[in-house]
């Protein structure tokens, strides 16, 4: 038996440290070969295909019925059902079965005599393959020491192959893995605690003109008949007798493109079908070794074929137009019926152990389930995925759930296919793409990766990934409103709790994979919705931004009209507040009064009796009752105004109490209350300065833009002496124009425009004066009823005579204007120059009104960066458009 | 209470987000269906209309966020396919539409939060990832949002989280005349750090917020609306909400633009385990008055200072009764 490997380690194609790789391997490895194992003759390999037995308490029990030759102490008692019997006394003439040993039930204690430790790795990770290289076949005493992550639990290892993978298929009884890449031809043996190569057949192949291999299955037979089939990179399917020889046994060479998939029949070992990019599937008798392939005719590329687990004759395949067939190979004439399964090409087809069911995914990015049994064809699943796959395979005994490799994708993701958006698991095993899968049993899934490894991966005790998904949100707009969503987790293990009936088609024939129930779909436990809690009171914040006076100097009466104000928008404590305001800064006050600050935790005000007094208390307890209905905690109110008896002199400073008062107000995110003071007493000489300042108005303007109040905001920042808050509006501020016939922006820069004459489009003058017809430029004004404009000077002269609109739309322009003259305003039509101070001068808090928004789309038009803007508007901003502060009034820049 | 507009039923899955545009009047829902789904506020009946919905991304959406509307109707979005796409609606044949103008795909690893700039910094957005490396792009041309540019990217801590050990989480800071910060939930660290930018525009990790007894899921900084103090509201994987008060330490520099590696003093204000389950998300109201928490327990809750600085649960919503005055 060794000559095979001295020969290998001659080869000269394979580098010294390969050499070395395959020598350890054999002395380590070798007794547990498959080959060897057939010199006891005695196979006796799970054969029943997809019904795997699963491992039943112990972890590495899959093999279980092999054990009962294991009489040597050394020798693991679960081991390759193949190496039964005689080569037991090879394990023993090696001396080195100590990677084995590690099987032993569920890893707890050595195996008899051996020595080892149970849980010694054979390989841990990725630096495992270079150690055996230096241990040597001294497994058994010594145990390779974990590398650089121990091993927690069992079959959770990766094991490097020293090149790229992209297929990988298991000996039936699951002691050995078949592994392929572009430079790699190997077969590890495989236990739960590790990998270990085996074999590598790559010197076999390059020695036969056979480099690589894109995929591998391993043939359902066992003992000397034991086979894989691997298609080349370079065209042919290669089928090795690994059972008595490491060499190729047969190649088949008929299909005259490339071979995309390869699948052995699980019912009968012989039978091997292929599918081809020459639009064939053939399928191969391997006992036979000359005879030609059946041919079925599939009219399109096959990507994939696959036989249903439970049948001897059904395949069913996959096509690169994305449909799928069925075929009964009693018939490879005619087909069944094809139908579209997918947009792009079929990646991968697995069929559902029950034989029913087909999982199918497509280079559209979803997998898709389909009921074989009903003949409309419709899928009774779909999961869309984050990328399209490479590979999908349902999972042993759970028959709802399935595992997918992806284009591109480090990840291994397993589904429920019940709950289609989030995966059950996400396996992060790999560094690089993982290319392909295989369930070892319901609970291990080996993957193989771009990143050269093979691993293995405990799937039982991942994280749930949806329990890593956040499950509420809550928000509040400036109106005061909650917008939030909730879920409750009904505990662990939820999901089958909140599976409710699929709602379907009423129709559609009740199908569930499980075989006994209708089909259940998750559901969420998540509610949520939007709605107004009041949570701010915004008509209050409206009302006073448009009524407060901001004016400064004549503090007295404008703090008695925001007071009013104040009080209409039922904001008691604020109108109180200016009504202290404006006591302060009275001259000598009728009756004296004190206005004095009130701890804001104390109970009540205290005073003595007073007829006054007493109404005051009155009116205390009513706002606070009245406060209490829309905010709470109730607090008292923080001024009382006490009425004193003899008259004092003004003569102590109210600094203090002001600066107070405005940092309350700020604590309070009452920012409306801070400018507003801040602006009525700009006047004022000795008033503290408040670093904070700029930062309110900012807060301010910026509600105000909430709120779309824009010429206040800009009122605002043109009456702060600030010069950040000041020159606000005059940042960036663009104005984009476009030509009022057909849309087209206006562009001035551009050197073959006609500039901001002429529409490059339409070639119409722009702005034109409806006297003249010719360009405005200058001050260009509107009517802004019938929206014909004019010159000044020529509108001044038409109307002064008529009354009608000079192009002869009919519009009576005239009486407006006769009513602006009796006001004895500017000119005949209203005139604004686009200078804000004017344009938004709160004396003419209505002068807008008189303009209706259509004119806005009617005249070249205007967009106004909002007024601290930054930077350009774009075009498609619907609600500044709608809205701009500047939209509606008469005067355009030409 | 008026109308209530429901979204039960409207996603396929879990809503992961809920996000409101600059006015209030747009509310965008994005989902692990893959799908956003927009909403708009139909002033005259009160009530909020889904118009539109498009799959967004080919795995859970986790966040998105609106841009300043003086750049258009531009939503960002992020997910576990590792990318971030900037949308923008658009009108094709009187049909409003949202398409993609931007792919942001160069990271390792989900994305775990977007968050838009405030505006006065430009249209710039900030996205951290499983890898630990927060990013911060920039629309060049305002005027064609296909084009952005990362402008900075920093670690948050010691190197990559797996999904399973958390997310990470970031919040702008909004004050107009400091320096830029931001506030960033690192992970597996389970701390909350602030990150703000030095003289040499190079960002910085300063304060920590710690006291956490697990992941930091999401974190808040409060719209400062001119108070002399900053508030940052922490929501944990331990069940706890917190609030964090940052008091200016470096003698006036904090609020006006001044930079050292230690500006603030930290003291956690409020500590709230009323959730007594994961808490997921936190945000503050435009004025920073209320914080609303969502947690596992199926509840919502608003908190709220007293008139003496103590915070308090001011009312709680939960999926039975709707909105429920608060107790105590």
């Amino acid at each position: 038996m060794n000559r095979d490997m001295l020969k290998l380690r001659k080869d000269p194609t394979i580098p010294p440290s390969a050499a070395a790789t395959v020598n350890t391997s054999t002395t380590n490895a070798f007794p547990v070969s498959p080959r060897l194992g057939n010199t006891g003759g005695d196979s006796r390999g799970n054969r029943s295909g997809r019904q795997r037995t699963s491992p039943k308490g112990s972890g590495a029990g899959n093999n279980a019925p092999s054990n009962s030759a294991s009489s040597n102490a050394s020798v693991a008692s679960t081991q390759h059902p193949t190496t039964n019997g005689g080569p037991a006394v090879g394990y023993n003439t090696l001396g080195s079965p100590g990677y084995l040993t590690g099987s032993n039930g569920l890893g707890i204690g050595a195996s008899g005599g051996g020595g080892s430790s149970a849980g010694s790795p054979l390989v841990t990770g990725n630096g495992g393959h270079s150690q055996q290289d230096g241990t040597g076949p001294s497994g058994n005493q010594s145990p390779l020491q974990p590398s650089t992550s121990p091993i927690s639990s069992p079959n959770t290892f990766r094991f490097d192959t020293n090149g790229a993978l992209w297929a990988l298929s298991a000996s039936p009884d699951y002691a050995s893995v078949a592994v392929v890449g572009r430079d790699v031809l190997k077969i590890l043996n495989v236990t739960e605690w590790g990998a270990e190569e085996a074999i590598n057949l790559k010197a076999v192949g390059v020695r036969n003109n056979f480099a690589g291999s894109t995929d591998v299955k391993w043939g359902p037979t066992t003992g000397r008949d034991a086979k894989i089939a691997t298609i080349g990179t370079n065209g042919p399917i290669v089928i090795w007798d690994i059972g008595t020889h490491n060499k190729i046994g047969r190649t088949i060479k008929e299909h005259t493109r490339s071979v995309n998939r390869i699948c052995f029949s699980p019912q009968e070992p012989n039978l091997l079908l292929s599918a081809s990019s020459d639009s064939t599937i053939r399928l191969w008798d391997l006992r036979v070794r000359d005879k030609p392939g059946v041919i079925m005719d599939a009219k399109d590329i096959v990507r994939e074929v696959q036989f249903n687990p439970t049948s001897t004759h059904d395949i069913v395949a996959g096509y690169e137009s994305g449909n799928i067939q069925r075929w009964d190979l009693r018939n490879p004439l005619v087909g069944e019926k094809k139908f579209m399964a997918h947009m792009g090409f079929v990646t991968s087809l697995d069929y559902h152990p029950s034989g029913r069911f087909l999982a199918s995914g497509g280079r559209d990015r979803t997998i898709k389930v389909w009921d074989m049994e009903d003949e409309k064809r419709r899928e009774i699943h779909t999961i869309p995925t984050i990328q399209y796959t490479s590979k999908v395979q349902w999972r042993p005994n759970r028959p709802y759930q399935l595992a997918a490799s992806f284009k591109d994708e480090s990840t291994v993701q397993v589904f429920d296919v019940r709950r289609p958006y989030v995966p059950l698991h996400v396996l992060y095993q790999h560094d690089k793409d993982a290319t392909s899968i295989l369930w070892k049993d319901s609970d291990v899934i080996w993957t193989v990766s771009k990143d050269k490894t093979f691993a293995s991966a405990l799937v039982k005790g991942q994280t749930v990934s949806a329990d890593l998904l956040p499950g509420g949100k809550a928000a509040m707009n400036c109106y005061g409103q909650l917008a939030f969503t909730v879920s409750t987790k009904a505990g662990p293990d939820s999901f089958e709790r909140d599976l409710v009936p699929k709602p379907g088609r009423p129709n559609a024939k009740a199908v569930a994979l499980d075989g006994s129930s209708e089909p259940m779909v998750y559901r969420t436990r998540q509610t949520g919705g939007v709605f107004d809690c009041e949570l701010f009171n915004h008509e209050a914040f409206i009302y006073c931004a448009q009524n407060y006076s901001m004016e400064a100097g004549n503090i007295r009466e404008v703090c008695e009209h925001n007071s009013n104000v104040a009080w209409q928008a039922n904001k008691y404590r604020d109108s109180q507040a200016w009504t202290a305001l404006k006591l302060f800064f009275s001259e000598m006050a009728e009756p004296a009064i004190v206005v004095s600050q009130v701890d804001a935790v104390a109970p009540e005000v205290t005073t003595s009796a007073g007829t006054k007094e007493e109404e005051q208390q009155d009116d205390d307890d009513d706002i606070d009752t009245l406060e209490a209905g829309a905010t709470k905690p109730v607090v008292r109110s923080l001024f009382a105004i006490k009425v004193l008896d003899a008259p004092i002199k003004r003569n102590w400073s109210h600094d203090d109490t002001i600066r107070n008062m405005l940092e309350f107000y700020a604590d309070q995110g009452e920012v409306q209350m801070c400018v507003t003071i801040l602006l009525v007493l700009a006047e004022e000489e000795d008033l503290p300065q408040f670093d904070l300042s700029q930062h309110w108005f900012s807060s301010y303007i910026d509600l105000l833009s909430r709120f779309k109040l824009w010429s206040i905001a800009t009122a605002v920042s043109q009456a702060c002496k600030d010069d950040r808050i000041h020159t606000m509006n005059q940042d960036s501020t663009t104005i984009h124009t476009s030509c009022s016939s057909c849309m087209k922006p206006i562009l001035t820069r551009a050197p073959s425009s006609s500039g901001f004459w002429a529409c490059d489009r339409c070639r119409k003058v722009l702005s034109s004066c409806s006297v003249c017809h010719k360009t405005v430029r200058g001050i260009f004004t509107w009517c802004t009823q019938c929206s014909h404009g004019f010159h000044l000077q020529h509108a001044q002269e038409w109307f002064s005579q008529s009354a009608e609109c000079p192009t002869g739309c009919g519009h009576q322009c005239f009486p407006e204007m006769l009513k602006i003259q009796r006001e004895q305003e500017q000119m005949s039509l209203r005139l604004e120059t686009p200078d804000n101070e004017t344009l938004h001068d709160p004396s003419h808090p209505h002068a807008h009104q008189h303009f209706p928004p259509r004119s806005v789309h009617s005249h070249p038009q205007q967009e106004l960066a909002s007024n601290q803007g930054h930077s350009t508007l774009r075009a498609t901003d619907s609600d500044a458009k709608a809205s701009s502060p500047l939209s509606y009034l008469p005067y355009n820049v030409v | 209470m008026n109308q209530v507009t429901k979204f039960d039923g409207t996603h396929e899955d879990l809503i992961h987000d809920v996000a409101f545009n600059y006015y209030g009047n747009r509310l965008a829902t994005c989902s692990s269906d893959q799908k956003i789904k927009i909403w708009d506020y139909n002033e005259g009946e009160g009530i909020w209309e889904s118009n539109i919905s498009f799959k967004a991304h080919s795995c859970a959406v986790l966040k998105t966020s609106w841009a300043h509307p003086e750049y258009g109707q531009v939503l960002a979005s992020c997910s576990f396919d590792r990318s971030v796409i900037v949308w923008e609606e658009s009108y094709h044949d009187a049909v409003k539409k949202w398409t993609p103008i931007a792919t942001l795909r160069d990271g390792n690893g989900t994305v775990q939060d977007v968050e838009f700039a405030p505006n006065h910094l430009g249209l710039r957005l900030a996205i951290v990832a499983a890898d630990g490396l927060v990013k911060i792009y920039e629309a060049m041309d305002v005027t064609s949002l296909a084009h952005w540019t990362m402008i900075d990217s920093f670690p948050v801590g010691e190197g990559p989280s797996k999904d399973e050990e958390g997310n990470h989480c970031l919040s702008w800071s909004t004050s107009k005349f400091t320096s830029q910060m931001m506030v960033v939930g690192c992970a597996k660290d389970h701390v909350a750090k602030i990150f703000r930018q030095d003289h040499n525009n190079k960002w910085q990790a300063c304060e920590v917020l710690g006291g956490h007894g697990g992941v930091v899921h999401d974190v808040s900084w409060a719209p400062n609306m001119g108070r002399s103090y900053n508030l940052i509201a922490t929501a944990c994987k331990d069940g706890h909400v917190r609030i964090f008060k940052l008091t200016d330490d470096s003698q006036g520099g904090a609020l006006t633009g001044g930079w050292s590696r230690k500006m603030f003093n930290v003291t956690c204000i409020a500590d709230f385990p009323d959730h007594n389950a994961e808490v997921w998300r936190v945000e503050w109201n435009v004025t920073g008055t209320i914080l609303s928490s969502s947690g596992d327990d199926g509840k919502v809750r608003l908190w709220k200072a007293t008139y003496t600085g103590d915070w308090r649960c001011m009312s709680v919503v939960s999926a039975e009764e709707g909105l429920s005055a608060f107790q105590r």
